[in-house]
């Protein structure tokens, strides 16, 4: 210490002078480090997440002159097409995206994974995990501990990457991160974020139509009332209350008086009062779940529709979304950011897949009611894309739209004309509605086209492409007639069995689960595992040449084109968590619903008779996605996880050995 | 009990109307220190800050006497009833600038609700109107009719409602300041105001037949007619909120918060100290 400075230290009084050396050292510790200086002069870049957005069907749209944005924005930087995931699954192929891995380097195999020690399906994404143990008070319970939901997607994100490094992120419901990663960078949770029954969405409709019975249907329910003097008690349920022995589901009553003539009713739910007219959609509802009284409640926000008010009623009641103004479970970070978006723009959908497709596939809604939901969902992401747009300075900005995929999967069947569920009358009235979401899609780009500069960096990514879903392969029956799968006594072939009925896993070599994922029975990995490791790769071999022969009985095509071998495709520290093999279908084909969870129906290959009539789940090379970018690329041919590294690289931060990716740049 | 609500109103209205424009908060710590002025002056006046503070000063010694004696029988004995007596002293010194200020404050709250409770519907914002009917109207034969509606894009209903006798309609708010409308059900009109936007304004969610008790709790527009069908008309406005950090609060509870922290500022600031 030179003299000058210990006399300054002398005159400076302790006090002081531990104050000072206290927020010098915390300034030092907790201030973000520079942001690096970027070698590709990026200081702006925007990555729009197009779900579904097929390559060929925007090359068609754009020749026709109907995306003008789009042209602008490859004659200006470049397309190509993208190679997607295996399987082109979202939460697989996004997860890629995020990861710059594949599969076996963040874990997410396909939208179902099972538990190999219950041979029980799961959601892949996310799980709730902690304590199950409880007090029993009564006809209480008090937990004692919290159970929470896991975000079961590993590998680091190249946000995390970005912000060590100092570059300001802001990544919105990227598919695959419910809970949120936790970070410094603004983000919200997406595809994997569940309703407040802990499902991927879970609609009730009321009705009093003789055609109908209450009943439980896919992704939702249907509740038969009576009207009484035209009045009815509707019950709205909410999560299973943790507080009670059995855990029943919390439900607020929503109350319907009609009009006696005219087609207009009443609602009321809790604080609310409505009037709606016959048709008419309401605005978000704010309900609230009391699992203990005044001291626990749980907050949702739900819209209903009124389909009929006489003759017969139908009131349509979407799933019940997590509150972003009191969320129930962290779906963002910083945790405060839902809040204040609420503040700022309203209500919000929250849940991860919002576009009501069960209820469409039900046949609840109907083919222009699911438009209307459709365009109130891509409108509000809209909204919501502009309000971050406005305020987005510099750093690195994700935003994720999901109804172009959700659409194509519901209206495929009425740009092909070789669909099952194709009619000339529904061509005629919704043949245009997957090229109008195009459109709206290009909107958003023309606006963000505007707010480029030297600086900035754009880039629109689509997962993957689409192709027709005509026909449903039952992999399990197939393995079941050719003795891979086994049933303790003669199999109940029904369609509507899931979860492995009368599985024999004593003699069962191998099962199929998930949209593409096949399993070998394993000795030391499943619980009743068969095969040992010197068996499995004669029985993987012997699996591969089968399904790749096996011909649709009706039209003679082959129905796979190829079967890969897990140990081929994936590397990573997770590799060995995922399916053996993954089924790579041929365009027309897919995995039947049955399979999905373990089904086994009576025929092989079946017509495919549901709403949901396009698809993406067959092999890879068939499905690319698109990326367009405002600058040129090195590469002529791109993945998808060359997509974080090549971010990474855009910033000038280091890519991490992790990521699998190669840079375009 | 009429005239008080309107000579409240012209006061109020006075007060608030030129904050109009202005910050809610500021709004809110005028009214809360209008109330807690009445609080503390009502306390001055009725109460006796000599005798409060000996009352509990002796309340305060007993409770000392207990843990400092708590080894002698005898105090241990008597020790709970002495604290209970002391306590009874207490709370009856301050019970009658209570009673007294009681009134005043539910009266001067009553029309200060009507400005912080709820705010006007925004543009193109959706409003139910509610309309009860006497009993001796039966809604499915009394006629309805919307005579003149201005400032509304959009009129849904009548929904009627014969379990309950009611009349609903949903109003949606244009791109104007005030929107009204007038209604004839039997033969009497009704005409209601609706203001559209953000400012602060008197509002009236509930309007009922003039009766002096009904005005004291829904003090802000003219009673119905007795002798009308309509016993009740209930306007479905929006709750004003503010927030504090990110949390959201009705703005009617922090009018409360603020109300009690300016009456114990204000008692500290003259000398009396009731805690």
């Amino acid at each position: 210490m030179n003299a000058e400075a210990g006399r300054t230290c002398r005159q400076m009084p302790r006090r002081t002078f531990l104050k000072a050396a206290t927020g010098a050292l915390l300034a030092a510790g907790c201030a973000k480090p520079p942001a690096p200086s970027a070698a590709s002069g990026v200081q702006r870049m925007i990555v729009l997440g197009i779900d579904g957005m097929d390559p060929q069907l925007m090359r068609r749209f754009i020749d026709e002159g109907r995306l003008p944005n789009c042209q602008r924005l490859i004659e200006r930087g470049s397309f190509l097409p993208l190679g997607t995931s295996c399987p082109p699954q979202s939460p697989v192929a996004w997860s890629n995206f995020v990861s710059g891995c594949n599969p076996g380097g963040h874990g997410i195999f396909d939208f179902i994974a099972r538990d190999p020690l219950t041979m029980q399906p799961y959601h892949s994404v996310s799980r709730l995990t902690g304590t199950s143990s409880a007090m029993p008070l009564g006809n209480w319970r008090i937990p004692l501990g919290a159970a929470a939901p896991q975000n079961l997607r590993r590998g680091v994100t190249f946000w995390e990457e970005l912000e060590l490094h100092g570059v300001d992120c802001t990544v919105l419901r990227v598919p695959a991160n419910f809970p949120p990663t936790k970070t410094d960078a603004v983000t919200l949770s997406g595809m994997g974020t569940p309703d407040l029954q802990g499902n991927y969405g879970t609609f009730t409709y009321f009705t009093d139509d003789p055609k109908h019975r209450s009943r439980e249907v896919s992704g939702g329910r249907i509740e038969k009332v009576v009207l009484d003097q035209h009045h009815v008690r509707c019950q709205i349920r909410g999560p299973a209350n943790e507080f009670l022995a059995d855990n029943p589901s919390v439900e607020v009553t929503l109350e319907v008086d009609r009009d006696p003539v005219s087609r207009v009713a009443r609602l009321v739910v809790q604080n609310t009062t409505l009037v709606l007219a016959e048709g008419e959609w309401s605005d978000w509802i704010v309900v609230r779940f009391s699992l203990m009284p005044y001291a626990v409640e749980v907050s949702g926000i739900c819209r209903v529709l009124l389909k009929g008010v006489h003759e017969p009623f139908g009131l349509y009641v979407s799933s019940v979304n997590i509150n972003p103004a009191e969320p129930s479970a962290q779906i963002s970070t910083p945790p405060d950011y839902a809040r204040q978006l609420v503040r700022e723009i309203g209500y919000f959908y929250t849940q991860g897949m919002v576009e009501d497709t069960h209820a469409l596939s039900a046949g609840v809604l109907t083919a222009a009611e699911y438009r209307q939901q459709a365009l109130f969902v891509h409108d509000e992401r809209l909204r919501f894309y502009q309000h971050e747009l406005q305020r987005f300075q510099q750093g690195f900005l994700f935003y994720y739209f999901s109804t172009l995929d959700l659409s194509s999967h519901m209206f495929w069947r009425a740009l092909d004309p070789g669909h099952p569920q194709f009619t000339a009358e529904l061509a005629q009235a919704h043949g245009d509605f997957i090229g109008s979401l195009y459109e709206r899609v290009d909107q958003a780009i023309g606006e963000t086209l505007a707010t480029l500069d030297e600086q900035s960096w754009l880039m629109v990514v689509s997962d993957h492409g689409f192709t027709s879903f005509r026909r449903q392969f039952n992999l399990n029956s197939w393995l079941l007639d050719h003795g891979y799968l086994q049933t303790t006594g003669p199999a109940q072939r029904a369609a509507v069995l899931t979860g492995f009925p009368d599985v024999d896993w004593s003699r069962t070599r191998a099962y199929g689960l998930g949209i593409n994922g096949l399993y070998v029975n394993r000795k030391g990995r499943e619980v009743y595992g068969t095969v040992g490791s010197g068996d499995a790769d004669r029985l993987i071999q012997e699996l591969v040449s089968g399904l790749e022969a096996v011909r649709d009985p009706e039209t003679g095509e082959r129905v796979i084109e190829r079967v890969f071998v897990a140990r081929d495709v994936y590397s990573g520290p997770y590799a060995e968590a995922g399916p053996d093999l993954i089924v790579g279908y041929r365009p027309n084909y897919r995995a039947s619903w049955d399979t999905v969870l373990g089904g086994i129906p009576r025929q092989h290959v079946v017509d495919n008779r549901d709403p949901w009539s396009g698809d993406h789940c067959v092999a890879p090379m068939f499905v690319p996605g698109v990326l367009l970018s405002s600058r040129p690329l090195r590469s002529s041919a791109a993945k998808l996880e060359d997509l974080a590294p090549t971010i990474l690289r855009g910033f000038g931060v280091s890519i991490p050995d992790e990521m699998t990716g190669t840079p375009l740049i | 009990m009429s005239s008080m609500n309107r000579a409240l109103q012209l006061l109020e209205d006075w007060l608030f109307g030129a904050l109009a424009f202005g910050s809610i908060w500021l709004a809110l710590i005028l009214a809360a220190a209008l109330v807690s002025s009445l609080l503390v002056g009502v306390v001055l006046i009725c109460g006796r800050p000599q005798a409060v503070r000996a009352s509990r000063n002796r309340f305060q010694a007993r409770t000392l006497e207990l843990l400092l004696f708590r080894h002698d029988v005898r105090v241990l004995c008597t020790a709970c009833g002495r604290i209970l007596a002391a306590n009874a002293v207490y709370i009856s010194q301050l019970f009658w600038p209570a009673l007294v200020s009681a009134l005043p404050l539910t009266v001067l709250w009553m029309h200060a609700l009507a400005w912080f409770e709820h705010r006007p519907a925004g543009q193109g914002h959706l409003t139910v109107l509610e309309l009860q009917l006497a009993d001796e109207f039966p809604v499915l034969s009394t006629p309805v009719e919307v005579v003149r509606a201005e400032g509304f894009d959009n009129i849904v209903g009548p929904v009627r409602i014969p379990a309950c006798n009611q009349l609903c309609f949903r109003l949606t708010t244009a791109n104007v300041n005030n929107a009204e409308i007038t209604l004839r059900v039997g033969t009497e009109e009704y005409r209601q105001l609706v203001p559209i936007d953000e400012r602060l304004v008197r509002l009236s969610p509930v309007i009922e037949r003039d009766r002096p008790w009904l005005q004291l709790m829904h003090p802000a527009d003219r009673p119905l007619s007795v002798t009308g069908p309509v016993v009740r008309i209930v306007t479905h406005y929006p709750k004003r909120t503010v927030f504090v950090g990110q949390w959201e609060c009705s703005a009617s509870f922090v009018g409360i918060v603020l109300t009690g922290a300016l009456s114990l500022l204000g008692a500290r600031m003259l000398g009396l100290s009731l805690f």
